[in-house]
């Protein structure tokens, strides 16, 4: 693909950039081999994330991270602490104070709410 | 992640959807970081959406209705197949729906204490009736005048006012305002202090419902007869 790619271009520009192109396509080659062995992962060991992925905007990248961030999605008896969990919005009983807790479990959390 | 799903959703490549409509309603609201709050706002929701579609019933009955459906009431089955139909952006704006209008039930209730309602709007079903599969009358029906109160989250009890022509038992439903239960028990309590309804037992079998018949040939064992106080 990088000869391809490079074929209309300069033998100077073609100097730099071809090995540029090389890495960027076994990058991409990279990319396509942790995209394969996560949608293993996903279909195999967390079924759940089919369930997740009917949502638009939520591929397999972001239900497995949710998955595997929240674990037992039974220990939030309201769905709407999951938000405090993932540090989206203020914890319960923490309304416009500091909490020093709070703030370690954004620490922890920051992957999946990023 | 969250974040990242919910730039997608309010970005350009993002599909039509109610979520969509309610972020982009909040960041055009303007003000400082008006976009970034949208944003984190759509991402809480997502996170809240998904957890939803986890621990819901669908999930915990996609694996038992795969291997035994025929274990399911056919009534039964065919909601849970309805149900998930529904795909999880229609199950959002449900959701959006069903808030705005527990908002304006609320409201009413500014200017009532309580609502008054039979329980059902058809006598009850014997135990046969209601253990028959298929149903032999839709069960919607029976829960026409109860299915509102409980969507909405009010506080109703039902309590027994009567009973019908055969002998079986009808139902008084009093509702309030959410979480005020305390009014809805002493309206019912002081309901229950001034009539017998309460102290009277429907008949347990057929033979005995048949004898409270209005169209009973015997005429002593009529509803008056059986049920006098």
């Amino acid at each position: 693909v990088s000869e391809k790619l490079a074929e209309g271009l300069s033998a100077e520009l073609r100097e730099v950039l071809v090995p540029l192109f090389k890495e960027i396509e076994s990058l991409n080659e990279h990319i396509k081999e942790y995209d394969e062995r996560m949608e293993k992962i996903a279909k195999e060991v967390y079924p759940e994330v089919a369930l997740l992925k009917q949502v638009k905007a939520v591929g397999t990248q972001i239900a497995l991270t949710y998955v595997l961030m929240i674990e037992d999605p039974y220990r939030f008896p309201k769905s709407r602490e999951v938000g405090c969990f993932l540090g989206l919005r203020p914890g319960p009983g923490t309304l416009g104070r500091a909490n020093p807790r709070r703030a370690s479990a954004k620490k922890e959390t920051g992957i999946c709410a990023r | 992640m969250m974040v990242q799903g919910a730039h997608y959703i309010l970005g350009p490549l993002g599909e039509d959807s109610d979520l969509r409509r309610w972020g982009r309603k909040l960041a055009e609201r303007g003000g400082k970081n008006a976009k970034k709050r949208a944003v984190a706002a759509v991402a809480r929701k997502l996170a809240v959406l998904l957890h939803r579609l986890w621990v819901g019933g669908d999930a915990y009955h996609a694996e038992f209705m795969a291997k035994t459906p025929e274990l399911y009431n056919s009534w039964t089955l065919e909601r849970l197949r309805t149900g998930a139909e529904v795909t999880a952006l229609a199950y959002i704006g449900g959701l959006r729906e069903t808030s705005e209008l527990r908002r304006s039930v609320r409201q009413m209730f500014g200017s009532v204490d309580a609502l008054v309602t039979p329980t059902a709007p058809i006598p009850p079903r014997t135990i046969l009736e209601a253990n028959a599969d298929p149903p032999t009358r839709s069960p919607v029906l029976d829960l026409r005048n109860t299915a509102p109160f409980d969507k909405n989250g009010l506080s109703t009890i039902s309590i027994p006012c009567g009973f019908t022509s055969t002998g079986l038992p009808i139902g008084l439903q009093i509702s309030g305002p959410p979480e005020c239960e305390a009014v809805v028990l002493q309206l019912g309590h002081a309901y229950e202090e001034t009539t017998e309804w309460r102290k009277r037992r429907p008949p347990t079998s057929l033979e005995a419902l048949a004898e409270a018949s209005p169209f009973s040939t015997k005429p002593a064992a009529r509803l008056g007869g059986i049920f006098s106080t």
